[in-house]
C-alpha cells in the first residue's frame, strides 16, 4: 500500500468511527458542539500561569473515549500532529520569563515555564475535544449544526466539499505515484527533474477530476445549496449531557476543587 | 420521449464530437447506442442532460425542450450514470451518496428512506450502504453509482459504459436488474452482447454521425456495416453466424 493511500485511510478513520453505536454517537449533534464549545472556553479562560486548576478536566477525554469506544491510539496520534505548534509558540515562554513562581522539591520553577506547561495542556485539551466529537458525530451532522448556530452556509458548505474533496484528490495523487513507481523501478521518491511535470499532471487531473464531480452533482439536482441530512430530534438524554457536563465544566473552572476536597477530608 | 433533432457540437479544442444527429426514443424502451472509441456516444448523452451547451439542433424530453431555463426539470426527469463512477461518488459513506440526489430535491425523509431502500434492494447492494466509497471495489462502486440514480426516481434512465468494471455475475444482475426496471433507457456501451440481451433497438455512431438505426441481431449480422463503424461480431453471434 502505497503510503498516499495509507494517508487517506488515516484520515478517513476518524470520520469511520463516527458511524458507532455507543451511547456518545446516539447523543444530539448540537448537545455534543455545545458542550465542546464550552469545554474549549473554560479551558481556554484559565490564566497563563494556572496549571492545577487544568488537571480535572483529563476527565471529560478519558471518560468519552471510554463510553464512545473511540481507540487512544487514533486521537493520540492525531494529537501528535498538532503537540508540535503548540511546543514551538511556547518555546520562549521559559527563557523570556524567567522569574520565580515558587520552588519544587528543591528546584525553582518559573512562570515562563509554567505558561509553557499551560499552552501545551490547553492543546492537548482542546485537540482531544474536537477529535472527540469528530469521531463520534457524522460529518454532515456537525455541518448541518454549524449552519443551525448561524455559521454562514458558503463556509460551511467549503469545509464539507474540501473534506470530500480531499479524499478524491489523495487518491488521484496515489494512482499518479503508483503508476510512477512501477516504470522507475530504482528510484525511491520522484525525481527533481520530473516534479514539476508531475505535480502540474495532477492540477489538471484534479481539476479535470474536480469538473466531472461537479457535473455529477449538478445531474443530481445540486444547486449550490448543499442539503444536510435531519438528525433525529433533541431528547431529554441530550439535554441531561450537554447541562450535566457544561455544569461540571462550570464546577471545576471557578470552584477551588482542591480546596473543597482538602476541607472534606481534613474533617 | 426523447426527441433528438439535428443536432451537432463541437468541444472547444475544435474536436466536432457530433454532426447532425437525429433520434427518437420511445417511453419505456431500452435503446443501445454503440460505436467506436470517439465516435460519439458519451457526448450525446451529456447533451440530453445539458452538461454541455448545444450549439445546433434541438433535444427534448416528454416536449420540455433542454435549454438553461429547465434544466432542473430535465435532471429530475433524466437520470445519468456517469462512465467512471469515481466521478459520481464523493460522500463518506454509500447510503449518504444515494440519499443525495432526493435531498436536493426536496423530499421528506421518510420518502428520502423509501427511495434509497428501494434503490439498494434493485441493486442488491444494502450491504455495502454504510461503506465508505472508495474503498469499494469497482464493480461495488458502479451499483453504487446506477442505484445513486436510481434513487432520484427519473423517468428515463442515460447509462454510459454501465457494464465496465462488472464482473460476470454483477454483469448478469445488473441486466436483470435494468429488465425489471419500467423506465425509458439509452445505453452508451461497448458491450454489444448486452446489447443483445437487454436492448431491442440500438443506434450505430461513427464520427459523430447516426450511420445505422434498427434490431440489435439484424445490424450486428450487417458485416460491411460492423467493420466500417470499427465494430465486431458480438461473441454470442459469433457461433451462430
Amino acid at each position: 500500500m502505497s503510503k498516499l493511500t495509507d494517508s487517506l485511510n488515516k484520515i478517513q478513520s476518524l470520520e469511520e468511527l463516527s458511524d458507532g453505536s455507543t451511547v456518545l454517537h446516539r447523543i444530539h449533534p448540537m448537545a455534543k458542539m455545545i458542550t465542546t464549545i464550552f469545554f474549549l472556553v473554560v479551558v481556554i479562560s484559565f490564566e497563563r500561569h494556572q496549571i492545577s486548576g487544568l488537571i480535572p478536566f483529563f476527565i471529560y477525554p478519558i471518560l468519552m473515549m471510554a463510553i464512545g469506544e473511540i481507540p487512544y491510539k487514533s486521537v493520540l496520534s492525531r494529537l501528535l500532529i498538532a503537540l508540535p505548534f503548540s511546543f514551538f509558540a511556547g518555546l520562549s515562554n521559559p527563557i523570556l520569563d524567567s522569574e520565580t513562581a515558587f520552588i519544587l522539591t528543591g528546584i525553582p520553577v518559573s512562570y515562563g515555564l509554567l505558561s509553557f506547561l499551560s499552552i501545551l495542556l490547553k492543546t492537548v485539551l482542546t485537540v482531544m475535544a474536537v477529535l472527540i466529537m469528530v469521531a463520534t458525530t457524522p460529518m454532515d451532522q456537525l455541518a448541518r449544526q454549524l449552519v443551525r448556530i448561524r455559521v454562514p452556509k458558503i463556509f460551511v458548505m467549503q469545509l464539507m466539499l474540501t473534506v470530500r474533496y480531499l479524499t478524491i484528490l489523495i487518491s488521484e495523487a496515489s494512482s499518479m505515484m503508483n503508476a510512477y513507481h512501477l516504470r522507475s523501478v530504482k528510484q525511491k521518491g520522484i525525481a527533481l527533474d520530473h516534479m514539476g511535470t508531475f505535480l502540474g499532471q495532477l492540477l489538471l487531473r484534479s481539476y479535470g477530476r474536480a469538473e466531472r464531480v461537479y457535473l455529477a452533482m449538478k445531474c443530481r439536482g445540486f444547486d449550490g445549496d448543499y442539503h444536510f441530512a435531519r438528525s433525529h430530534s433533541a431528547r431529554t438524554s441530550d439535554l441531561i449531557f450537554c447541562f450535566g457536563l457544561c455544569t461540571s465544566f462550570f464546577i471545576f473552572r471557578w470552584c477551588n476543587l482542591r480546596l473543597i476536597i482538602g476541607r472534606l477530608f481534613g474533617q | 420521449m426523447i426527441t433528438i433533432r439535428n443536432i451537432s457540437f463541437c468541444y472547444p479544442d475544435g474536436n466536432r464530437a457530433l454532426n447532425n444527429v437525429t433520434i427518437d426514443v420511445q417511453k419505456g424502451s431500452n435503446v443501445a447506442v454503440v460505436g467506436a472509441n470517439g465516435a460519439g456516444k458519451s457526448t450525446l448523452l451529456a447533451l440530453i442532460v445539458g452538461l454541455h451547451n448545444l450549439m445546433e439542433g434541438q433535444i427534448e424530453i416528454d416536449g420540455k425542450a433542454v435549454g438553461k431555463g429547465t434544466l432542473e426539470e430535465i435532471r429530475k426527469k433524466v437520470g445519468f450514470v456517469f462512465q467512471n463512477p469515481d466521478d459520481q461518488l464523493f460522500m463518506a459513506r454509500v447510503y449518504d451518496d444515494i440519499t443525495f440526489g432526493p435531498r436536493n430535491f426536496g423530499y421528506p425523509p421518510e420518502k428520502i428512506k423509501e427511495l434509497a431502500d428501494n434503490a439498494l434492494e434493485i441493486m442488491k447492494i444494502g450491504h455495502l450502504k454504510d461503506r465508505a466509497p472508495h474503498k469499494l471495489s469497482g464493480g461495488e462502486k458502479r451499483n453504487v453509482a446506477i442505484a445513486a440514480v436510481l434513487a432520484m426516481a427519473p423517468d428515463v434512465l442515460l447509462l454510459d459504459e454501465p457494464s465496465s468494471y462488472l464482473d460476470p455475475k454483477s454483469r448478469r444482475n445488473f441486466i436483470l436488474a435494468m429488465e425489471q426496471l419500467p423506465h425509458t433507457k439509452l445505453i452508451a456501451t461497448h458491450d454489444l452482447d448486452l446489447v443483445l440481451d437487454l436492448c431491442d433497438r440500438v443506434i450505430i455512431m461513427n464520427r459523430g454521425e447516426v450511420v445505422a438505426d434498427g434490431a440489435p441481431r439484424e445490424l450486428f449480422l450487417n458485416e460491411k456495416l460492423m467493420e466500417c463503424s470499427g465494430l465486431e461480431l458480438p461473441l454470442s453471434l459469433q457461433t451462430r453466424k
